[in-house]
């Protein structure tokens, strides 16, 4: 993933000096938008082909699908309470 | 955009076990490789044009880093209670939840350092949480908020749940995200290593 990382660091170099021209930069929101669905499609793909995901699922996926929700609720809530800390009144409009 | 991201998950799922045959599938890695170096040199292009963002990060300063010290922690403690009432000890469970969703280091470190089914778990876990983050970033960035739709992907909104934060929030945000990825990316390995130590 440091290749991505890469592309990363470019495309705001590049965002950063203007290099775009305009007509291409306005299709962005497009490029991204597709692209994305053709990435979670093919993730798909990894996961319907990869047996040992597939096995794994059926032997222990209600441990996993709880662990993920747990994981995800906990991060979600502690951040939400430290939000008064981390953003001070103001400063985003969300 | 939740339902989009879900079918077209779906649609690959079921394309790849039914469908598509292993010659094919196999380079579905590379595929999404390809894929996220296109869309992240977009984001960065977005990033980039925003000079708010970067306004916006040094008004953050050093609470920036309460973001993913929040997501680490909260991560954590609540996979602790979860194993708990799954019979886990407070290291297995805490480990699992140290993964931050990066699936392949946890499942094959926990593999390596404890058991095959408390590395296959981890694996699961973190596969499943990677998508629940897909569908949900959308929902949190419109109803609870934009810095919290950062927190479902983990250590994955610094490469593949990042367009979508991207998307669902602004650049400011995915500028975050980015950051808070790579510092959670780097503490994963230490987290499993430490947590599966515990001998409680």
């Amino acid at each position: 993933m440091w290749l991505c990382m890469m592309f990363l660091v470019l495309g705001i170099v590049l965002g950063v000096s203007r290099k775009i021209p305009a007509k291409i930069e306005a299709r962005s929101a497009g490029f991204q938008f597709w692209s994305l669905l053709l990435i979670l499609f093919a993730m798909g793909v990894s996961i319907g082909s990869n047996d040992e995901i597939i096995e794994g699922f059926t032997s222990i996926g209600l441990h996993s699908v709880v662990f993920a929700a747990a994981a995800i609720i906990g991060s979600l809530a502690l951040v939400r309470m430290l939000r008064p800390v981390i953003q001070h009144k103001g400063e985003d409009p969300r | 955009m939740s339902w989009i991201i879900l079918l077209a998950v779906l649609t690959g799922t079921a394309a790849g076990y039914f469908v598509l045959p292993t010659s094919l599938s196999r380079y579905s890695g590379t595929f999404i490789e390809a894929g996220v170096c296109f869309l992240l040199f977009w984001v960065g292009v977005d990033i980039g044009g925003s000079k708010e963002s970067f306004v916006k990060l040094r008004q953050y300063g050093w609470r920036i880093f309460l973001i993913p010290a929040g997501m680490a922690v909260g991560s954590i403690a609540a996979t602790v209670i979860a194993g708990r009432l799954l019979g886990y000890s407070v290291g297995e469970a805490g480990a699992v939840g140290a993964g931050l969703g990066w699936y392949s280091l946890s499942g094959v470190l926990l593999t390596e350092l404890h058991s095959v089914r408390l590395g296959t778990v981890a694996f699961v876990t973190n596969v499943v949480r990677e998508l629940i983050a897909f569908v949900l970033i959308p929902v949190v960035a419109a109803r609870i908020g934009h810095l919290e739709a950062i927190t479902p992907g983990g250590s994955t909104c610094m490469d593949t749940t990042l367009p979508v934060i991207a998307r669902s929030t602004g650049p400011e945000t995915a500028i975050i995200a980015f950051l808070s990825g790579v510092l959670l990316t780097s503490i994963v390995p230490v987290l499993v290593t430490l947590l599966i130590k515990l001998p409680f």
